[in-house]
């Protein structure tokens, strides 16, 4: 046995350099950074940095601004795509036609779909000519805080190809002959949905949520295309802040509020772990 | 025992004299054209034998001739063959029916154990020019004069050299010329434009023309080849160099470099040692075989521009670009141990004199001038500890300057004395911004400003006087309103000519923009105070101050018919703010941007300092000592009050000559003249001399005692620019978003607060983020 193990070593032994040399050094390698001030002293700083960012307007307004996107974005997201993977996984004549044309967003570059949102969201644009077709007036969408809609709208449009594609795949993963035999046991159809459909792909349903998730706090080539590094205060992301530290050659900085929003998104994720624990839990 | 250390301390003190240069041998062999606006150049370099031969031009031309064994060099004067040549002075050649004829050098060769030239003899008449042959003449020096004597060879046939407009006829210009045997090689273009290798036999005459794709430069090759480098443009750029043979048309490849990654210059190639040379990044490099990779870097060579580049044996090669010629020993082993490299981020008058002071002192240190460099990479450089370069040199402005500076990655200079003299006697603000923390952590090396300013001349002949000097902007804005009046039947208008009522509206709102960046700190810009300014610049009556539209004036650029109203101008948005090497004859403005409130002047100011990592701090702070004493006579000057002395153009007694002995001949030609009509002429031209030699001495001033005065008067009012606004709005991806407002502002779609609302957003945002 322990032979064995010293020969697992030496396989091991590449893979580990890799992940110690690209993640692990450069991870410990960043924390410290944004404990010291970066000058030509170098100072050991303890907490301050964190203090400074997490006091700083700009951080607060980012760290809101994303927290918000995200919760509209997220949840909106996950949403949508749950619905249209059922009505696909429904649909038998040209549902494969339907379920690929479904992911072309995602493959579509940002930028020349954003050129496309933006001849529609345009004061004179399509948009805001069915408005005042409605009877509504026009809409000033690429500016302040109406710049959302067309940002989250484009965002939804962007990601939701990619989470159908998983839950289409852990519906299509659910063998038919369970609710054959639910059926014959009598079993309801909101019985049959508790018990079996649920259960099943609550795993799947987890992994699109959190992805869900870490798109709706990435949602910053959209803002930054649209807005540049300083976009209309509403639009103004976390991802703004960093990448424009960045431009300032601040790395303390960058570095800080990088691993200040880790933490969050941690915790946010540690919570989800748990919730969907009890959930599975619960419907098993 | 006493001989054995006699012995030792003999051997130490050869040891020490090798020691003296950064590569021993090396040698500048000509610098010339060191002063600001020098005309003098190094125009062509020839090796004869183990002699070089340096054509230098300026208000007068001369040959230097530097003999490699005794070390000594010779000069000769071209000035009377010039002359001649151009068909001035008793020698001249003489036309008929009041032709003129003139000759002139086409290019220079070595050839057998001289040095040769083709001269072009032109035929000039009133109305016409033509040429009357090409010959081939010997350079002859003797008593301190260098003369073209005729040999006994065929005229060349120029017929493929010679370019016709109507009537006029001219010569095609030569870049680069060799002759090997009796082959001389020469590159011109043909009537597409396109670059081509002509080829003479110099025993008939004879010439023919070789197209030989992307041709961009001939230079001695072997005893029987040619060098010839192409550049090949495209996606992947190259510079291919060959070695060619003109008999049999044959092209042997010796390397093909990547112009992404490499740009070779002053390419010559050893025939010995199969060895090609060229000068890169301020180092010259060494290649033998074909794989730019195995590249060697044998020694530094400051040069700056395309030049000369040749194999002189021993070991040595001659670099040289249009100022300076350079003897360099190409063996590594030989190099200094202490090498002292300095990066430039932005351009600097004063560090190719600082390199030849600093070296001519400190031979045991070489000095590497690199390419500038990429400001971004700068702090990353700083954070991992980086001694690669010594001293960095970088405007203020430059968001990694003050990234640098706030955190403190620069060496502190108050240990040297002479740094510390000079950084007190400054004035207060530009003094205070190359401290830190009470260190002085950079010296300036660059200044340059303008700004709203008025003609001295013009501003008294309207009958102003200094008290009537407007001291805010609206105080200006109030005086333009006058000016129609003021200005009406004089010989003098309110703004240059060319100056447009767009240039000026944003050259105005820039300057009241930078003011208000350096006054007010913290505050925002949208204001009732700068709305209210803007709002004056906008109301001003541009039609009454006699102003055009840039489309008017593109009109009458392009219509010869529309006249424009060229009349002297009394204000100009181009005054220099700081002390700049040129009199324009014009003061800045100071305006405050309110009554009460101080007057500040912005301009930009670039500096060197020393890195703190550096190995050789004590020799990279000498380098800026001797930095501080080669930048350009006005931002030495700008920056304290100690420079009072009125300083001349370098040419000045040169030109003076020079319009003297025109002013001479032309008395001469007024006494021979025959006829009324000649006689009038000559008066006319006699007439124009005296003038300017009158107004000369006035007149012709890098810093003039006025530009001086001036200057002092406002000098407390001048404050280097550490953010730049305008830098600051066009920054970034949203870059596009400030033109169209700003666009819009200047064309009337958007307001003045709408303007000034996004600069507010986009700069609170930046303030808030925090630096």
């Amino acid at each position: 046995m322990y032979t064995k193990k010293r020969l697992v070593l030496p396989f091991l032994l590449p893979g580990m350099a890799g992940i110690l040399l690209f993640y692990v050094i450069p991870f410990f390698g960043g924390i410290w950074y944004s404990l010291t001030d970066g000058s030509f002293e170098n100072a050991f700083v303890g907490f301050q940095n964190y203090q400074n960012v997490w006091q700083n307007p700009m951080f607060q307004l980012g760290l809101k601004n994303t927290m918000e996107l995200s919760v509209i974005c997220a949840p909106g997201l996950f949403l949508i795509a749950f619905a249209l993977s059922v009505l696909l996984n429904r649909i038998r004549p040209a549902g494969t036609f339907f379920r690929s044309s479904v992911l072309l967003p995602y493959l579509m570059p940002s930028s020349a779909v954003l050129i496309i949102w933006l001849l529609w969201f345009d004061f004179g644009g399509p948009v805001n000519r069915i408005i005042t077709a409605l009877g509504g007036s026009r809409v000033l969408w690429l500016q302040g805080v109406e710049l959302r809609l067309p940002v989250i709208l484009l965002f939804l449009w962007k990601n939701l190809g990619f989470c159908v594609v998983i839950f289409l795949a852990a519906l299509q993963a659910i063998p038919e002959s369970l609710y054959e035999y639910a059926t014959l046991e009598g079993a309801s159809f909101s019985r049959q949905a508790f018990s079996i459909t649920l259960p099943l792909i609550v795993p799947s349903a987890f992994l699109v949520f959190i992805l869900c998730w870490v798109n709706a706090f990435r949602i910053f080539k959209e803002v930054y295309f649209i807005g540049g590094a300083y976009p209309d205060e509403p639009l103004y992301t976390l991802q703004n802040y960093m990448n424009n530290m960045y431009g300032k050659l601040n790395y303390q900085n960058v570095t800080t509020a990088a691993y200040s929003f880790a933490i969050i998104v941690f915790a946010l994720f540690g919570v989800l772990f748990f919730l969907q624990n009890r959930a599975q839990k619960g419907l098993t | 025992m006493k001989r054995i250390i006699s012995i030792c301390l003999i051997l130490a003190m050869i040891c020490l004299s090798g020691a003296a240069m950064a590569s021993v041998g090396d040698k500048t062999l000509a610098r010339v054209g060191d002063a600001v606006y020098s005309s003098q150049s190094l125009d062509k370099v020839y090796l004869v034998g183990r002699k070089v031969y340096m054509l230098i031009y300026g208000s007068s031309s001369w040959m230097e001739v530097y003999d490699l064994d005794t070390q000594q060099t010779e000069t000769y004067s071209l000035q009377a063959m010039q002359d001649r040549m151009n068909g001035i002075g008793q020698d001249a050649l003489s036309g008929e029916n009041g032709e003129i004829m003139t000759e002139s050098v086409a290019c220079w060769f070595e050839y057998e154990d001289g040095l040769c030239a083709v001269v072009v003899r032109m035929k000039n008449r009133e109305d016409s020019s033509s040429i009357e042959g090409a010959y081939v003449r010997k350079l002859t020096l003797q008593d301190g004069e260098g003369d073209l004597t005729e040999m006994e060879m065929a005229p060349l046939d120029w017929s493929q050299m010679t370019e016709n407009y109507g009537s006029w006829e001219g010569s095609r210009y030569v870049n680069g010329c060799v002759a090997l045997g009796q082959k001389l090689h020469l590159i011109c273009y043909d009537d597409s434009g396109n670059e081509v290798l002509m080829l003479y036999d110099l025993a008939k005459g004879e010439a023919e023309e070789r197209y030989i794709p992307d041709l961009s430069g001939i230079a001695y090759g072997t005893s029987d080849r040619i060098l010839v480098t192409q550049t090949r443009w495209g996606e992947k750029s190259f510079l291919i160099v060959s070695l060619y043979d003109s008999a049999t048309e044959d092209m042997e490849e010796l390397v093909r470099f990547d112009m992404d990654e490499v740009s070779p210059r002053n390419v010559t190639y050893d025939e010995k040692t199969g060895t090609l040379y060229y000068l890169h990044a301020g180092e010259i490099f060494a290649l033998t075989g074909n794989d730019p990779e195995n590249a060697v870097a044998v020694n530094d060579c400051p040069l700056s521009g395309n030049g000369f580049g040749r194999v002189v044996g021993d070991g040595f090669v001659l670099m040289g670009d249009y100022r300076t010629l350079l003897l360099r020993n190409t063996d590594p082993a030989m190099r200094s141990q202490t090498k002292l490299h300095v990066r430039p981020y932005t351009w600097s008058q004063g560090l190719d004199g600082a390199y030849y002071a600093f070296t001519s002192v400190h031979g045991d240190v070489e000095v590497v001038l690199e390419d500038y460099g990429d400001e971004n990479a700068l702090l990353q450089a700083m954070m991992n500890r980086d001694d690669q370069v010594d001293v960095y040199v970088m405007n203020m402005s430059a968001s990694a300057y003050n990234a640098i500076y706030d955190r403190g990655f620069m060496a502190d200079l108050s240990g040297s004395a002479l740094l510390k003299s000079r950084t007190e006697a400054m004035y207060p603000a530009i003094r205070d911004s190359l401290k830190k923390n009470e260190k002085i952590v950079a010296v300036p090396v660059y200044s340059n400003g303008n700004g709203l300013g008025y003609s001295t001349k013009v501003w008294k002949a309207l009958g102003f006087t200094d008290a009537d000097l407007p001291a805010t902007w609206d105080q200006f804005f109030d005086l333009l309103e006058t000016l129609p009046e003021k200005t009406e039947g004089t010989a003098y208008r309110a703004f240059e000519t060319y100056t447009t009522k767009e240039t000026f509206r944003g050259d105005v709102m820039q300057e009241m923009l930078a003011q208000y960046t350096l006054c007010a700190q913290d505050q925002p810009y949208n204001t009732p105070e700068l709305r209210r300014l803007l709002d004056r610049l906008d109301k001003v009556d541009y039609e009454a101050l006699g102003m055009m539209t840039d489309e008017e004036t593109m009109q009458m650029q392009d219509d010869y018919s529309l006249n424009m109203d060229y009349k002297e101008g009394l204000f100009t948005t181009y005054a220099p703010v700081n002390l700049q090497n040129y009199s324009s004859g014009s003061q800045a403005l100071r305006l405050a941007l309110q009554e009460g409130e101080e007057a500040v002047l912005p301009f930009e100011l670039s500096v060197a300092w020393v890195n703190p990592y550096s190995k050789y701090q004590e020799e990279a702070v000498a380098f800026l000592e001797s930095l501080v004493d080669s930048v350009d006579p006005g931002t030495r000057y700008t920056m304290s009050a100690e420079g009072n002395e009125p300083i001349r153009y370098p040419d000045h007694e040169e030109t003076k000559k020079n319009i003297e002995k025109w002013l001479n001949e032309a008395r001469k030609n007024l006494e021979n003249a025959e006829d009324e009509e000649t006689t009038s002429q000559w008066e006319r031209v006699l007439h124009e001399y005296e003038t300017e030699l009158q107004t000369y001495d006035e007149t012709h001033w890098m810093l003039s005692p006025a530009d001086i005065e001036g200057y002092h008067a406002r000098a407390e009012n001048v404050r280097p620019i550490r953010w730049n606004l305008m830098q600051q709005m066009y920054s970034g991806d949203e870059s596009e978003n400030f033109y169209m407002i700003y666009e819009g502002y200047m064309n009337g779609q958007k307001t003045a607060e709408e303007l000034l609302s996004y600069i507010d957003r986009k700069v609170q945002m930046m303030r808030l983020e925090g630096n």
